[in-house]
C-alpha cells in the first residue's frame, strides 16, 4: 500500500472517532450550559414576579398567572414537594393542539401572612431547536474539516516525500555493473531524507568498492595462476622427454598435461569474462555479421572436419553493428560451437541472420538443467566434463554489455538461441 | 646460438633453460631487471626470451633499452598478461613475438626458431630435414624433389614438428598450435589425430619413411 493511501486511511479511521468523541463532549457541555441558562431565566422570572408582588402589597388572586410564564397558588398545608429544582413539564396549547415542552421552577414564599407557591416556566423547545441548529452546523464544519485535513495531508505528503521518491528512482535505475556513479541530493531540506541519502550513498560507494575489488580479484587471480600453470606445463613437457619414460608414467604425465590445459583454458575464459565485465574492450567498429559468421564456420570446418553436423544457413549480408570485433567474434563463435558440441550424431544446425536478428538452431535432447540456469557460469551438462561451462555465460555477458536481447527456446527436439543485435 | 632468458620465476627459468640446452643453444639467464640490463649491455645474443613482470622494473623497459642501443637481438616476450594492449605495446617496442603464459615449450621453441630463421636466412627461407624440404617463402613441401600437397593446417603442423625435431610434442601443444583459442576440449584432439594421420599418409605416398612417431598417447615425435 502506498504511503499516501495508508496515511489517508489512518486519518479516515481515527479522525471521525476523535470528532465523534469531541461532539459528545460538546453536546454535554452545551446541554449543561443550556440548563444553566434555564436556571437563570427561571430564577430571574421568579425574582421579577416576587418583586412585583411585593411592590403592590395586595392580595394575590387565587390561581393567578400567565400561561407559559408563571402560576401562583396558595398553599395551606405543608407539602413534601421539592423546591428550587428545575424539572421538565409540558403545557397544552390549544392553538397548536399539542403539548409543548417547558422547564419549570417552583418556590415557596409568604405574602401578607399567607403561604404561596410560585412556579415559573420557560419554553425549552427554543433551546432544543438551537441545539439542533448548532449541531447541524457543527456536523457540517466537521465534514469540511475532515476532507480538508485529508486533502491537505495528501498534498503535503506528496511535497514532503518528493525527495524520497527521487532517491528511490535513482536507486532503482542504478546498476553497479555499469560503473556509473550515484548522485543523491544531500540537501533536500529534510534532515531525515538527507540522512537517508547520505547513508544510501555510503552504502553504494562501499558496494562499488567491493564490486571493483571483486572484479579486480578475478583478474589478478587469473594472472597469478598463469605462471604456476606455465611451470607445471613446462615440467610435464620435460618429463615427456625423459629417456626412461614408460607407458605407466606416460599416462600420469598425460593426465597432468590435460588437467593443466583444462585449467589454463578455464583461467583464460574467466579472465575474458572479467575483462568484459570491466569493459576493457573499448575500440568499436562497423562489423558485418555475416562475414564474422562465415569466418567462424570456416574455422570450425577445419577443426571439426567430418565430425561437423550438417549446417544450413540463410544469412543476410546487409546486417551490421558497431561493436568490438573480438567480442562479436567470441559471441558468434561460442554460439556456433555450442550448437556443434551439444548436437547429436547426424544432427543438424540452422543458422539464420535477418535484420540484425541472429537465430541458431540445433537438434539435440532436452536440457538436463533448467532453462534459467543455461546462461549461468559453470552450468554444464554433467556428461561433458571437459567443457568449461562458461561459453554461454560469456555470450550472456557480451549481450548484457551491448544490450542485445538473448533468448532460448526448446521445441520439437530443437534448441533455438536467438540474439537481437 | 646464444640465448638470454630473463624470467624471475626460477622454476620456469630452469625448464626453459633445460629445454633449449637440449636444442644445443648456449643459454644465459637473468632473474631481475638489473641483471637483465647488465647482460644486454655487455653481451650480444641471438635471441632473448623476456618476461614482462620482473623485480626491479618492466621487461618492456628492458626492450626499449635494447632497441635504443640499436641492438638487433630477436625478442620473444613471455607474459602472464594476455592483454591486447600489452601485446601491442611489446610489438611496437620491437619485440618479434609475444607468448602468453602458460605456453608450451615446444611452441616457444617453434617461435624462437622461426624468429632466428627470419633473422639469419638471406633469401632462401627453408627448413631441411634430411630429404624433406620445407620452403617457407613458397609455402611448399617436397621430399626428394617430389612435391607434397598439404593443406594449410597440415603445412603449419609440419613446420611446427620440424622445429621441434627429435622432441616430444604433446598433443595439447599441437592442438593449441593448430586451433589457438578454440582448442578447448577433447574434440580438438580428434583434429590433431586427423591431421597427423593425413600428413603420415601423404608422406608415405611419396615414399618418405615414417618419421612421425606416437609417444604413448602423450603426443608425437618427429624423427628425421
Amino acid at each position: 500500500m502506498k504511503l499516501q493511501k495508508k496515511n489517508t486511511q489512518f486519518l479516515l479511521i481515527y479522525l471521525p472517532i476523535i470528532l465523534i468523541i469531541c461532539s459528545f463532549i460538546f453536546y454535554i457541555l452545551l446541554s449543561l450550559q443550556i440548563n444553566h441558562l434555564h436556571d437563570k431565566l427561571l430564577l430571574l422570572k421568579q425574582e421579577n414576579i416576587l418583586k412585583l408582588l411585593d411592590e403592590h402589597k395586595r392580595e394575590i388572586e387565587l390561581h393567578s398567572g400567565a400561561k407559559g410564564e408563571y402560576t401562583v397558588t396558595e398553599i395551606n398545608t405543608p407539602t413534601s414537594k421539592k423546591y428550587n429544582v428545575i424539572t421538565d413539564t409540558s403545557i397544552f396549547y390549544a392553538s397548536q393542539n399539542k403539548f409543548l415542552p417547558f422547564k419549570m421552577l417552583t418556590e415557596r414564599f409568604r405574602h401578607l401572612g399567607k403561604d404561596y407557591e410560585i412556579t415559573t416556566y420557560s419554553s425549552s423547545i427554543e433551546t432544543t431547536h438551537l441545539m439542533v441548529a448548532v449541531f447541524s452546523i457543527h456536523g457540517l464544519i466537521y465534514i469540511i474539516m475532515l476532507f480538508s485535513i485529508v486533502i491537505i495531508n495528501r498534498k503535503v505528503s506528496e511535497e514532503l516525500w518528493q525527495p524520497f521518491y527521487e532517491t528511490i528512482d535513482k536507486l532503482n535505475t542504478y546498476d553497479i555493473s555499469m560503473n556509473s556513479s550515484l548522485n543523491l541530493n544531500h540537501e533536500t531540506g529534510v534532515t531525515e531524507f538527507d540522512e537517508l541519502n547520505r547513508v544510501a550513498q555510503q552504502l553504494v560507494t562501499k558496494d562499488q568498492l567491493a564490486y571493483q575489488s571483486q572484479k579486480q580479484f578475478v583478474e589478478n587471480a587469473s594472472h597469478e595462476i598463469q605462471t604456476p600453470l606455465a611451470i607445471i606445463r613446462s615440467k610435464a613437457e620435460l618429463l615427456m622427454e625423459q629417456p626412461d619414460l614408460n607407458e605407466k608414467t606416460a599416462e600420469l604425465i598425460n593426465d597432468i598435461a590435460e588437467a593443466t590445459t583444462r585449467l589454463s583454458i578455464l583461467n583464460k575464459t574467466l579472465l575474458l569474462l572479467a575483462k568484459i565485465e570491466n569493459n576493457q574492450f573499448l575500440d568499436q567498429k562497423k562489423i558485418y555479421l555475416s562475414e564474422v559468421i562465415e569466418t567462424s564456420l570456416t574455422n570450425f570446418q577445419q577443426s571439426f572436419d567430418d565430425r561437423l553436423p550438417q549446417i544450413k544457413k540463410d544469412l543476410d549480408n546487409s546486417s551490421y553493428i558497431t561493436a568490438n570485433l573480438s567480442l562479436i567474434e567470441i559471441l558468434l563463435n561460442n554460439l556456433i560451437k555450442n550448437a556443434i558440441i551439444h548436437n547429436e550424431p547426424f544432427g543438424n544446425i540452422n543458422i539464420a541472420l535477418k535484420h540484425n536478428n541472429f537465430i541458431i538452431e540445433n537438434t539435440g535432447p532436452a536440457l538436463t538443467i533448467s532453462e534459467e540456469l543455461l546462461f549461468e557460469r559453470f552450468r554444464k551438462d554433467s556428461n561433458k566434463p571437459n567443457q568449461t561451462g562458461l561459453g554461454l555465460a560469456i555470450v550472456k555477458q557480451i549481450c548484457t554489455l551491448y544490450d542485445y536481447k538473448l533468448s532460448y527456446t526448446y521445441k520439437d527436439h530443437i534448441h533455438r538461441l536467438q540474439v537481437n543485435f | 646460438m646464444k640465448l638470454l632468458i630473463i624470467e624471475d620465476e626460477l622454476s620456469l627459468l630452469k625448464s626453459i633453460t633445460d629445454f633449449f640446452q637440449k636444442e644445443l643453444f648456449i643459454c644465459e639467464t637473468a632473474t631481475t631487471y638489473n641483471e637483465g640490463l647488465e647482460k644486454i649491455n655487455l653481451y650480444d645474443y641471438d635471441c632473448i626470451i623476456l618476461d614482462i613482470n620482473l623485480p626491479g622494473g618492466s621487461g618492456l623497459k628492458l626492450l626499449e633499452n635494447l632497441r635504443n642501443k640499436k641492438k638487433q637481438e630477436g625478442v620473444v616476450i613471455i607474459s602472464a598478461k594476455n592483454s591486447v594492449d600489452d601485446k601491442i605495446a611489446g610489438l611496437e617496442l620491437g619485440a618479434d613475438d609475444y607468448l602468453t603464459k602458460p605456453f608450451h615449450l615446444s611452441e616457444l621453441n617453434a617461435r624462437v626458431k622461426a624468429l632466428l630463421r627470419r633473422k639469419y636466412s638471406e633469401g632462401t627461407n627453408q627448413i631441411k630435414c634430411d630429404d624433406l624440404l620445407i620452403d617457407l617463402s613458397s609455402k611448399s613441401v617436397s621430399f626428394k624433389n617430389i612435391p607434397l600437397h598439404l593443406t594449410k593446417n597440415e603445412y603449419q603442423l609440419l613446420i611446427f614438428m620440424a622445429a621441434n625435431k627429435q622432441r616430444v610434442i604433446s598433443k595439447q601443444a599441437i592442438a593449441e598450435h593448430l586451433l589457438g583459442d578454440q582448442a578447448d576440449n577433447v574434440d580438438s584432439y580428434h583434429s590433431v589425430y586427423a591431421h597427423i594421420k593425413n600428413i603420415k599418409k601423404k608422406l608415405k605416398d611419396v615414399d618418405c619413411p615414417d618419421c612421425i612417431k606416437a609417444v604413448y598417447g602423450l603426443g608425437y615425435k618427429f624423427e628425421m
